[in-house]
């Protein structure tokens, strides 16, 4: 006979694993104990050395669902004589630490939803040992019911029993709960509850009318998809008239005849444990067009919650659509809304009725955006269902930092030793709400992860309400480059150490000398960098106007390349004389106008001569509708030699003065469109190119705002793979701003390295 | 048509007949003086004082020029301690070859200001400066004012839940000099704000004895002086942006030049702080005062984000007032 103790390492908390491994243990009839540390599992297993060696065969091969081992360790001790196998209570022990994302409710328990037989029977908060809230139900560590939402709903004696029994689905589910001891549906400040207000909620949405429900990380408001003058209703109480709404479909049937599912990869992450919103291609389906107007693409999720599935399907007889506009429900520039108080102060005015619970939600959690390209998931915005999950670097960084992150599409990140956790997505710091969510969700996951944070790294720009927060924690604080920022978190999440060109293609950040920098070729190490190359610089007139209004920039281009621009404005029709004429007084005047270079407002510019975007109604229009144009290119026009004035200047004026010559001869719009795209890339890949001659360095980083696009990014990989250059590009890590504050956390975790040598 | 020579300044006759002709003329009471001081009686009173240059291009402006403008910046700046202005000194520099019918024009606006709040100006000095040693002309005053009996204004006793006025619509200032400067071909009429506040700030703190701030906002604008007072007092200011009154036209022209019309310049505007329950009759007495008819409560100092000033949107957002000095810098990725 023999006793091994093994750890088991990685995300061990909160998806049955303490269960699965009693049944292995019974299994292979191993006698001991298991229990939850925090930072680990930790299992004693008794039994002949065959039994062992099985038991552990079968914990590496058939680990809990959700569960992601990173290392298991094992020692023989001496131990002694266990009469059975027992769950242990946690204790708390410091460590790595694992907290596992929200899991989106899984078939069984969805089967058991719609089953009249069984005692959860359309119960609004089934869950199980493999699915249910996490996250954002947690206050403390390790993950144990006290510790949670549901500490305050006891259980009743089936529950409890189940919850006890290590042959039931739900032997260890901190959340476990039924019909008779489970938390309350109702409708807020209004007297209805449970089986009456979900029908309630359901005939509003039936009806057109407008209903935000309470889910996993915070409200949506919902809206029958289908019905346009109630999408349009839902548009201008949000004051968002063009911004595209995610739909949640009532399964894969739907999503089939509503847009494009390409492969199994797709479909697997629709149906999968995560349910992020997906950006597909649409079809002529049954969706009204303004839910995307303009747009070839729709973001599309399943069902998460049971709540969610109720609203689907129930047992009240209304006919419901089968897809509903899911929009975070938020004041514009809040975070989204995450308890009663909120939804009565933000929500009330936006919705015709609150469909809320007394569950509490601890920290904010909005969907995740997911792309996909070159058939793998992309990540547009990472949160519900994958933050906290960290981003591990073998390098053993040690000592806790924080990155507080960029201004707009905040996320904040915890460097504990290698490991790195992105926050769940907070929002855009321009609105003082955010900031204090950041401040919240910072404090939380700070105690949360059990980290003293020694440094904080933030960026350059002088107003962005991040580096405010960053200064408040009265830890040492770092300002590093945006665009350096950017670079670095790819190679953390390509888990790169060595020097890369970096190609930083990006809106606005602010530059080391003072202007605004956005369409930058990096040299990068992760101690410092140097600016090689950058698009050519223009004057951004009219301060943060000049982000909206592409026509501006546009204009102040054309001024630089023309000499007749007022002409030539007028012929493209960018604005009317007055304004032209007053632009090109403050171009002359040099008023209010800074330099800069930024790639975001040339998209925007180029946009506005193509008049595809004058002006932007949300952050990206411009671009989006110009990448939508180029994949409509009937003829490609020939790629051009560029004059390069000087090496270190891409010569994107040039450019613009070549697609505004070729759209005053009337050349076809989207051709021009795809053009930009292929210049801009060339360009790109000519100066990497040259970079690398001179340098040596052979691996490019592509990061930035402006990757999102994926066309110019197929365009510059390709064209770099031609020239024999390695490319590290983002994955999961959103090359945006949501991105940015894992390259902050790198640098800081590097800081400190550098420090103690 | 005459125009101001180098001997002019030199302190001869050319000097003796320009005081004559253009100061003595405009600037006539009792205290004026050609003499080396001016003698003044004493007021018996808590003294305010005052002091400050004047140069603006150009010096003529819809609504006023350089000589109303260097009395208002002062009459105001002593209004803001509830000072009742008594008398004030200007010295000018001018430069060669400026236009002698303008300088005449220049004080008698001057004069014109001054009496219309009561203040004497009893001293002056004159200096010609080469050409293009300085632009066209420089004024700078001088005033002494007495402060009301119970009246003690400072940026730092703005409370929570204090409510904050101003006394008209602002940028009106900034955007007319921009407007002066260059045709932007802007069909648009904006005359300067410029105006003494002395009558007004008079009237308001006979019923009005807890007036906890009067800051007039100049240069950086209603913003500025936002800012200046949330520091001070380390509080929070939470700015309604549907009520911050903006003139029609300024609103177009600052909407095409991408400015906020919180950081442009004002020079007859104040910022007013009072008790919430004194807001009613603050806002009652200065809508019956010359100056300051549209005035109009704009927000409330609060205890959230002490140090910041927020606004609410008309579309619920509530985002913080860039902080003075990095405005223009955009911001949006
Ligand atoms: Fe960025
Ligand atoms: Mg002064
Ligand atoms: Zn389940
Ligand atoms: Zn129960």
């Amino acid at each position: 006979m023999t006793t091994e103790c093994l750890r088991v390492f990685g995300i061990v908390q909160g998806v049955g694993f303490r269960p699965t491994v009693a049944r292995h243990a019974s299994t292979c009839d191993i006698k001991g104990t298991v229990s939850n540390k925090g930072p680990y599992v930790e299992i004693y297993a008794q039994g002949s050395e065959e039994q062992v060696a099985h038991f552990k065969e079968l914990l590496e091969k058939k680990p809990p669902q959700r569960s992601t081992i990173l290392k298991i360790t094992s020692q023989k001790v001496i131990a002694p004589v266990f009469e059975d196998f027992q769950i242990i209570q946690s204790e708390k022990t410091k460590g790595e630490i694992f907290i596992s994302p929200d899991i989106a409710t899984c078939e069984t328990c969805r089967q058991e939803l719609y089953d009249p037989s069984n005692r959860r029977y359309l119960h609004p908060f089934i869950n199980c040992t493999s699915c249910g809230p996490r996250l954002t139900i947690l206050e403390g560590l390790p993950y144990d019911r006290e510790r949670t939402s549901m500490k305050v709903f006891p259980m009743c004696p089936t529950c409890e029993k189940e919850y006890h029994d290590p042959t039931s689905r739900r032997y260890d589910a901190q959340p476990v709960c039924c019909n008779e001891c489970g938390p309350e549906v109702y409708l807020l400040d209004e007297n209805m509850k449970g089986h009456e207000a979900i029908s309630h909620a359901r005939q509003l949405l039936h009806d057109g009318k407008i209903v935000a429900i309470k889910g996993i990380g915070g409200y949506h408001l919902a809206v029958d998809a289908t019905n346009e003058e109630a999408v349009k209703r839902l548009r201008e109480r949000k004051h968002r008239p063009f911004k595209p709404f995610a739909v949640m479909a009532k399964d894969i049937t739907v999503v089939e005849r509503e847009c494009v599912v390409e492969n199994e990869t797709v479909r697997d992450l629709l149906t999968g444990h995560q349910k992020p919103i997906i950006l597909l291609p649409k079809k002529q389906g049954l969706i009204a067009l303004s839910v995307a107007p303009d747009n070839p693409n729709i973001g599309i999720m399943l069902p998460y919650a049971p709540l969610q599935m109720l609203l689907f399907d129930y047992d009240d007889g209304i006919k419901m659509p089968d897809v509903l506009v899911m929009t975070s429900a938020n004041d514009s520039g809040a975070p989204i809304t995450r308890d009663e108080e909120g939804a009565r102060k933000e929500l009330a005015g936006l919705c015709d009725v609150i469909l809320s619970h007394n569950r509490k939600i601890r920290v904010r959690c909005d969907d995740s955006v997911v792309d996909f390209y070159q058939g793998e998931p992309y990540m547009i915005r990472r949160s519900r269902g994958y933050a906290p999950l960290p981003i591990m670097t073998t390098h053993p960084y040690q000592g806790h930092v924080i990155g507080i992150g960029g201004e707009l599409k905040n996320t904040f990140c915890i460097g504990r030793d290698n490991l790195f956790y992105p926050s769940a997505y907070i929002g855009d710091l321009g609105d003082i709400r955010s900031v204090e969510a950041l401040k919240e969700s910072l404090k939380l996951m700070s105690s949360l992860l059990e980290v003293e944070p020694q440094i904080v790294c933030h960026d350059l720009h002088p107003r962005y309400n991040a580096t405010m927060v960053a200064k408040e924690l009265g830890i040492r604080s770092i300002g590093i480059q945006h665009h350096y920022a950017h670079i670095l978190s790819c190679m953390a999440e390509n888990d790169w150490h060595d020097q890369v060109i970096g190609v930083s293609f990006d809106g606005t950040g602010y530059g080391l000398d003072g202007s605004i920098w956005g369409g930058e070729i990096l040299v990068c190490d992760l101690d410092d960098f140097t600016r090689e190359a950058h698009i050519a610089p223009f004057l951004q007139i009219g301060g943060d106007l000049s982000a909206k209004e592409g026509w501006r920039i546009a204009a102040s281009m054309i001024y630089d390349i023309f000499d007749d621009g007022e002409n030539v404005i007028d012929k493209l029709a960018l604005c009317d004389k007055q304004n032209a004429h007053v632009l090109k007084v403050m171009y002359d005047k040099k008023l209010n106008a800074i330099k800069s270079t930024s790639a975001g407002r040339l998209f925007d510019a180029v946009s506005a001569i193509l008049n595809l975007t004058l002006t932007s109604s949300f952050e990206g229009e411009g671009a989006m509708r110009l990448q939508a144009k180029a994949y409509q290119a009937k003829h490609i026009i020939d790629s051009k030699e560029w004059p390069c004035s000087q090496s270190h200047i891409l010569p994107t004026n040039q450019l613009v003065k070549d697609i505004v010559e070729r759209r005053l001869n009337h050349e076809d719009v989207a051709d021009l469109a795809y053009y930009f795209h292929q210049e801009l890339a060339h360009m790109i890949v000519t100066s990497v190119d040259s970079i690398h001659q001179e340098t040596g360095i052979k691996t490019v980083a592509l990061s930035g705002g402006v990757f999102q696009n994926k066309l110019l990014l197929e365009l510059c990989e390709k064209g770099l793979k031609e020239k024999n250059l390695q490319v590290i590009r983002h994955h999961l890590i959103p090359p945006n701003d949501g991105g940015l504050c894992v390259g902050q956390a790198l640098y800081a975790s590097r800081l400190l390295e550098k420090e103690k040598r | 048509m005459e125009k101001v020579t180098l001997a002019h300044g030199s302190g001869g006759q050319a000097t003796a007949e320009l005081i004559d002709k253009v100061f003595k003329h405009h600037l006539n009471n009792e205290y004026f003086t050609a003499d080396d001081a001016s003698v003044l009686p004493n007021p018996q009173a808590t003294l305010a004082m005052s002091t400050d240059g004047f140069i603006v291009s150009p010096p003529f402006f819809n609504g006023g020029n350089i000589g109303k403008l260097s009395i208002c910046g002062t009459v105001n700046d002593l209004a803001c301690m509830g000072a009742k202005p008594l008398y004030m000194t200007c010295a000018f520099v001018i430069e060669e070859g400026f236009d002698m019918d303008q300088l005449e024009e220049i004080v008698a606006s001057m004069e014109k200001c001054a009496k219309e709040v009561g203040v004497k100006i009893v001293a002056g000095d004159t200096k010609v400066a080469g050409k293009g040693q300085v632009d066209q002309v420089f004024i700078t005053t001088t005033g002494v004012g007495a402060i009301k009996d119970g009246i003690k204004t400072s940026g730092a006793y703005a409370k929570a839940g204090d409510a904050i006025i101003v006394t008209g619509d602002i940028g009106r200032h900034g955007t007319c000099i921009l407007l002066e400067r260059d045709d932007y071909g802007i069909e648009a009429n904006v005359s300067s704000d410029c105006a003494p506040l002395w009558n007004a700030v008079d009237a308001l703190t006979d019923k009005v004895k807890d007036v906890h701030v009067i800051r007039d906002a100049t240069r950086g604008g209603v913003g500025t002086v936002l800012y200046e007072i949330a520091r001070e007092a380390n509080v929070g200011i939470k700015l309604e942006n549907k009520k911050i009154p903006v003139a029609e036209e300024v609103r177009g022209v600052t909407g095409m030049l991408g400015l906020d019309p919180l950081y442009l310049a004002c020079e007859g505007r104040m910022v007013i702080v009072v008790p919430a329950c004194e807001a009613d009759q603050t806002l009652q007495i200065l809508h019956q005062s010359k100056h300051t008819e549209n005035a109009a409560l704009i927000g409330y100092v609060t205890d959230e984000h002490p140090g910041h000033v927020t606004i609410t949107t008309e579309i619920g957002s509530e985002t913080l007032l860039p902080p003075p000095g990095n405005e223009l810098l955009p911001r949006i990725c």
